[in-house]
């Protein structure tokens, strides 16, 4: 502990001299005003006059004079060494892309030697490594008072790009300070050669940024690989495959550590599905070397559907347009009009699905357009049937076939092959589409050749003719599920998707640009955004071996259509860690201990003895009697809390419970856990709960709490008879206890036999519950909130078990949830003390449970769509 | 919305005392309805040995000019050969004044909510103003004049009048006070001051901190008004002393006003005060 201002020390040197003034003068004497004074004159007065303070008035305020003389000298506990200079000093502050990971540290670190300086009122000359978007010198603020500095580091922020330490030039007999990153960037040995006073900080090695790296070309699955630079320990990081529609992909855990090159996050994930990934990032760490962007290319296939008036027809069930755009919008830009601005616009597909047959001019333009290589998809329609139509790929027979209905003995037909000729070749069978009404096409030579879709009946379902560059396409039944539940099956959203590919025509390659604009870049957090105007195109030639900088910094180049990805990870070379090139004097560590201010402290404690002394005097003089009547009015004052919380408080908002065990540590940790989840219910839904309380059953009254959490504790001890029916009238009367035996993952199907299940079942003695089941995963209790699938590696219970009855049939809802993942623990947990994800599972798991007591089955209806869809298209005439 | 007055509001002194007066008032008027019976001090219907208005028969007398002609009692004067006229008992009012002790030593209460000695006091000559006024017969407050009981009420309440012992008239005087002072001074003061041969009545006021001193330890004790102080170490120890001097000063005023054949009374504020009122004003119709 040292003192900012010693010299106020001194005065502990009065102390002595206060004390011999202490010690003559005696407390005050109450004052009483009495109109009989007269007869007390001349009395007899036994006891000699007190002529001295008692002792321990005396001390009370010595220690109070002692505290406020050493509040005012400013103690600091735990002191930074002096900076040990004198004159303006410099501080640069590596504010790059790997600086964004290591920011906090870095940050306190400035601040630590602002404030130093601060007390030696030296100014501050501010370099920050990094330069602003747009130009290529650091940013150099020429020095300034410490105060000034030391707001504008609160306000910094790390970038995406890389910083220039090689640009920055410092004078030679100035103290300088580096905070750095902690990897060696372009440029660093001129700048540490280039003081003779420089201290460098660099951050633990836990703490080294990570790069995310271009995944491996000849390893399959891998999305991308982690690098970490020498010197890093070894530490788990998750890597997410994030999709186009910001949804995540797959997540896969590594294992990295320094040295060891790159390591591959290989996903098992289909490569169909990881195809559409759209970035991969590094869930462990923010910043752009966190981000990598895929190339842009490939998302935008037009379809284009051709409808007489889109606004009347948008929200109608019934419409063709409800179905296919809903069919479409997942890949690809959906649009509709007359069929002349569809042509004009020029999508990959046009899709006609209603409607009569085209006029004879529009016809003809749509003729030019097909050879020029467009893809019209024709839907049957009751016009068609008429056979005035006959823009068909093959020749129709009049009127439609009806194959179910009253007057009918047929059967509906179902999908039967694809032809080798088919584009859906290789697809697999759809088993499931019933067509009720078809066009039958002339039998013809030609047939066979332009069938894509057969029936059960060899009659074809879809055909297609080439027409010059292009296609014309019918299928022989509606878009709607009027004549046959095609629209409602995947198949349907296969024929666009496999139309789209087929229309992908290179329209406008980005091999043709010349300059690539900046569409998005990447922020100090790893964010796109908007670029500033004061960036410049990179030109086509050299984006290849263009490298992230404040000029072109890392994001997404080209048009909305088409873009390429600039990445952090593509281009840098390998990290390679500053310490190892530091001298042994330069080399400081941004983690150090915080020191303390131990003012507040004192001077809180010497007004603390005031406050007593104040009182100490009032009782002396017998003032408290005479202010006796403001106790009242003090009380009024007290906060609320000083009672506990009566049977109208709990019962006037929901409140979370838990079980208390006995077992000290467990129940702190079951408080805390809920209370964490409490918060996370406020702040994610409509619940907000109270106080988190604990409660032992047969004594606290159980019927406030939606939920009661119970971890089951070896040391519990067995249920009273009174705790056995609380427990049971609780339960009886719509309560729910989630039961955890926080002893891990079950094996699928079973509960085990660990010593917390036996402690459980013995417990459960007493209690009449329904025998228990492991949920099944459509079991309502997964999507009462969130919809839950819990990720394996995320070491959380697979199996969640349910009461037997409770099931959708029934409608029931299960009022004992039992799992073993100590929940509470979890809930609890710091930040960083399990995974993000993992904490992120539980809380959902958390949420939900408290939305299951709440709601109970209501969420189950939504189990019933499939139903719903299914008696809609029935019942349609 | 429920308003909590913290502190007392200017007025709310003078509305207690009024109402405690009223209170005061309206239950001696329970315990003791208007009667006629004679020989108590503040009721009206004085009867004098004399003819004159009033309602019950005096005697029959001649005729003399001058005499209303109404007044001719014709049964009578039928009987005899004079012209008897019916003569009445003559009524007068009883003419009684109150003086109030009014200076710094009597505007103490020992309670920071309680009644004053000067409150104390205010509620007496209010219940016998309204004594008076029911009975129609007047009430001088020596000093300030015949008042109505609203009017009293203010006077009283703004503590500004000085009371003046030359000034009570009538056939009783109540003195209100505390009457602190030494004898000697209390006679040539007051005492001695009253003029004329009247009915006395002392009415001696005290609040109960000074009658029982309850205080302990160290405590300064000051005058309410001047620089007098008494710096008392330890209150228990002289309490007694102080109570024996204090008992021998109200005995000496208490002898002082038998002696003189005045009436004596001690009231400690706070207490009940009907018992003594009715003493005061009722003792003949109670009993």
């Amino acid at each position: 502990m040292t003192f900012l201002a010693p010299w106020i020390l001194s005065a502990l040197l009065l102390l002595p001299l206060i004390y011999l003034l202490l010690r003559i003068i005696p407390p005050a004497a109450q004052k009483v005003v009495l109109p009989t004074l007269r007869f007390l004159h001349d009395l007899d007065q036994k006891n000699p006059p007190v002529q001295k303070t008692p002792w321990w008035i005396v001390l009370l305020r010595l220690a109070l004079l002692a505290c406020l003389i050493i509040g005012l000298a400013q103690p600091v506990i735990n002191p930074q060494k002096g900076l040990e200079g004198h004159g303006p000093l410099t501080l640069i502050i590596d504010n790059g892309w790997a600086a964004s990971q290591t920011w906090s540290d870095q940050q306190q670190a400035a601040l630590r030697i602002a404030e130093q300086a601060k007390r030696e009122n030296r100014p501050i000359e501010l370099i920050l490594t990094a330069p602003l978007a747009g130009e290529d010198i650091p940013q150099i603020f020429s020095a300034t008072s410490p105060d000034q500095v030391i707001s504008q580091i609160k306000g910094l922020s790390a970038s995406s790009w890389p910083g220039l330490p090689g640009k920055v030039s410092v004078a030679r007999d100035r103290q300088t300070f580096w905070i750095s990153a902690g990897i060696a960037e372009q440029g660093y040995e001129s700048l540490l050669a280039s003081s003779d006073d420089l201290t460098v900080f660099t951050p633990a090695a836990a703490r080294l940024p990570l790069l995310l790296r271009a995944p491996a070309e000849n390893e399959a699955g891998s999305i991308a690989r982690v690098e970490a630079p020498a010197g890093a320990p070894s530490q788990q990081a998750q890597i997410r495959a994030i999709s186009r529609k910001g949804q995540m992909i797959d997540q896969v855990a590594v294992t990295v550590s320094g040295g060891q090159g790159y390591v591959d996050a290989i996903s098992k994930i289909d490569p169909a599905v990881l195809a559409d990934t759209s970035s991969v990032q590094l869930a462990t760490r923010t910043g752009a070397g966190a981000v990598m962007m895929r190339d842009r290319t490939h998302n935008n296939t037009r379809i284009g559907m051709v409808t007489a008036d889109a606004a009347r027809e948008t929200q109608n069930l019934n419409t063709p347009l409800y179905y296919i755009s809903r069919a479409v919008s997942p890949f690809s830009t959906f649009s509709s009009g007359s069929p002349d601005t569809l042509i004009k616009d020029n999508p990959g597909v046009i899709v006609l699905a209603d409607g009569g047959a085209l006029p004879p001019r529009t016809l003809e333009e749509m003729d030019t357009w097909i050879k020029a290589g467009g893809i019209l998809l024709r839907f049957a329609t009751p016009a068609l049937a008429e056979g005035s139509d006959t823009f068909t790929p093959v020749k129709l027979r009049e009127s439609e076939r009806s194959l179910s209905g009253s007057m009918t003995w047929d059967k509906p037909l179902t999908i039967k092959s694809f032809p080798a000729s088919s584009p859906f070749a290789g697809l697999p069978l759809p088993t499931d589409i019933k067509i009720k009404r078809q066009l039958l096409a002339e039998p013809g030579p030609e047939l066979g050749g332009r069938t894509w879709v057969t029936l059960s009946d060899e009659t074809p379902l879809i055909t297609a003719q080439p027409i010059g560059k292009g296609l014309l396409v019918l299928v022989h039944t509606t878009a709607t599920p009027d004549w046959s539940d095609l629209p409602l099956s995947g198949f349907y959203v296969s024929i666009f998707k496999t139309l789209s590919e087929m229309s992908a025509r290179p329209d406008k390659s980005i091999s043709e640009l010349k300059l690539l604009q900046p569409l998005l870049i990447l922020n100090g957090y790893g964010q796109l955004v908007q670029p500033p105007a004061t960036l410049k195109p990179i030109e086509r030639k050299d984006f290849d071996a263009a490298r992230p900088s404040a000029l072109h910094p890392p994001g997404l180049y080209g048009t909305p259509d088409e873009s390429l990805a600039l990445n952090l990870g593509d281009r840098l070379a390998p990290l390679e860690p500053l310490a190892p090139h530091l001298k042994a004097e330069q080399a400081m560590s941004t983690e150090g201990l915080k020191e303390y201010n131990a003012a507040p402290l004192f001077l809180g404690a010497a007004l603390a003895l005031f406050l007593i002394d104040m009182a100490v005097m009032l009782a002396l003089s017998g003032l408290m009697l005479k202010l006796r009547w403001l106790l009242p009015a003090m009380l009024l004052f007290l906060p609320q809390t000083v009672h506990a919380e009566s049977d109208a408080d709990l019962a006037g908002q929901i409140h979370l419970a838990y079980i208390r065990t006995g077992d000290q540590a467990i129940d702190d940790i079951s408080k805390r856990g809920l209370e964490n989840l409490s918060q996370a219910l406020i702040d994610r839904t409509a619940v907000e709960p109270g106080n988190v309380v604990g409660i032992t059953p047969g004594q606290d009254t159980l019927a406030f709490y939606p939920i009661i959490y119970w971890p089951v504790a070896a040391a519990q001890p067995d249920l009273s008879p009174e705790a056995s029916k609380a427990l049971q009238a609780y339960l009886d009367l719509g309560g729910m206890i989630l039961l955890d035996t926080r002893d891990g993952i079950y094996q699928p199907g079973e509960l085990g036999t660990s010593g917390q299940i036996i402690k459980l079942r013995s417990l459960m003695r007493g209690l009449s519950i329904t025998p228990l089941m492991a949920a099944p995963a459509d079991h309502v209790f997964f999507r009462t909130f969130y919809l839950l699938n819990f990720y394996p590696e995320l070491s959380l219970v697979g199996d969640i078990w349910v009461e037997e009855d409770a099931t959708q049939e029934t409608g029931l809802v299960s009022s004992v949830v039992l799992s073993g993942n100590d929940w509470a623990r979890i809930w609890a947990a710091e930040p960083g003390s399990v995974s993000a994800t993992q904490k992120e599972q539980a809380t959902r798991f958390g949420v939900n449970a408290v939305m299951y007591a709440l709601t109970g089955n209501y969420k189950a209806d939504q189990v019933h769509m499939n139903a719903i869809l299914d008696r809609l298209g029935r019942d349609q005439p | 919305m429920i308003s909590f007055r913290l502190f007392p509001q200017p007025g709310d002194r003078e509305l207690g005392v009024r109402q405690q007066a009223e209170d005061l008032f309206a239950q001696i008027r329970a315990l003791a309805p208007v009667t006629t019976s004679s020989g108590t001090p503040l009721r009206g219907q004085h009867r004098q040995r004399m003819g004159g208005p009033g309602h019950d028969f005096w005697q029959y007398r001649e005729f003399q000019s001058g005499d209303n002609s109404r007044t001719i009692d014709w049964k009578q004067s039928a009987r005899t050969d004079r012209i008897l006229i019916r003569q009445k008992q003559k009524e007068t009012q009883l003419r009684s004044s109150i003086w109030l002790q009014n200076d710094p030593s009597v505007h103490f209460s020992g309670n920071r909510t309680g009644l004053t000695k000067y409150e104390c006091g205010s509620v007496f000559a209010l219940v016998a103003a309204m004594l008076c006024a029911e009975r129609h017969d007047p009430v001088t407050f020596a000093g300030v004049g015949a008042l109505s009981v609203d009017d009293l009420t203010h006077v009283l309440a703004e503590h500004s009048y000085t009371p003046s012992i030359a000034d009570l008239s009538g056939h009783e005087v109540f003195l209100l006070g505390d009457f602190l002072d030494p004898l000697p001074q209390l006679r040539a003061d007051i005492f001695d001051a009253i003029p004329g041969h009247k009915a006395v009545h002392i009415i001696q006021i005290l609040d109960p901190v000074e009658l029982d001193l309850p205080f302990k330890g160290r405590t300064v004790f000051e005058q309410p008004q001047g620089h007098a102080r008494e710096h008392i170490l330890s209150v228990g120890d002289i309490r007694s002393a102080y109570q024996d001097n204090l008992q021998a000063h109200l005995s000496d005023v208490r002898q002082e006003s038998l002696s003189r054949n005045w009436s004596y009374t001690l009231i400690r504020t706070g207490d009940n005060y009907l018992p003594s009122l009715i003493d005061l004003f009722h003792q003949g119709e109670m009993s």
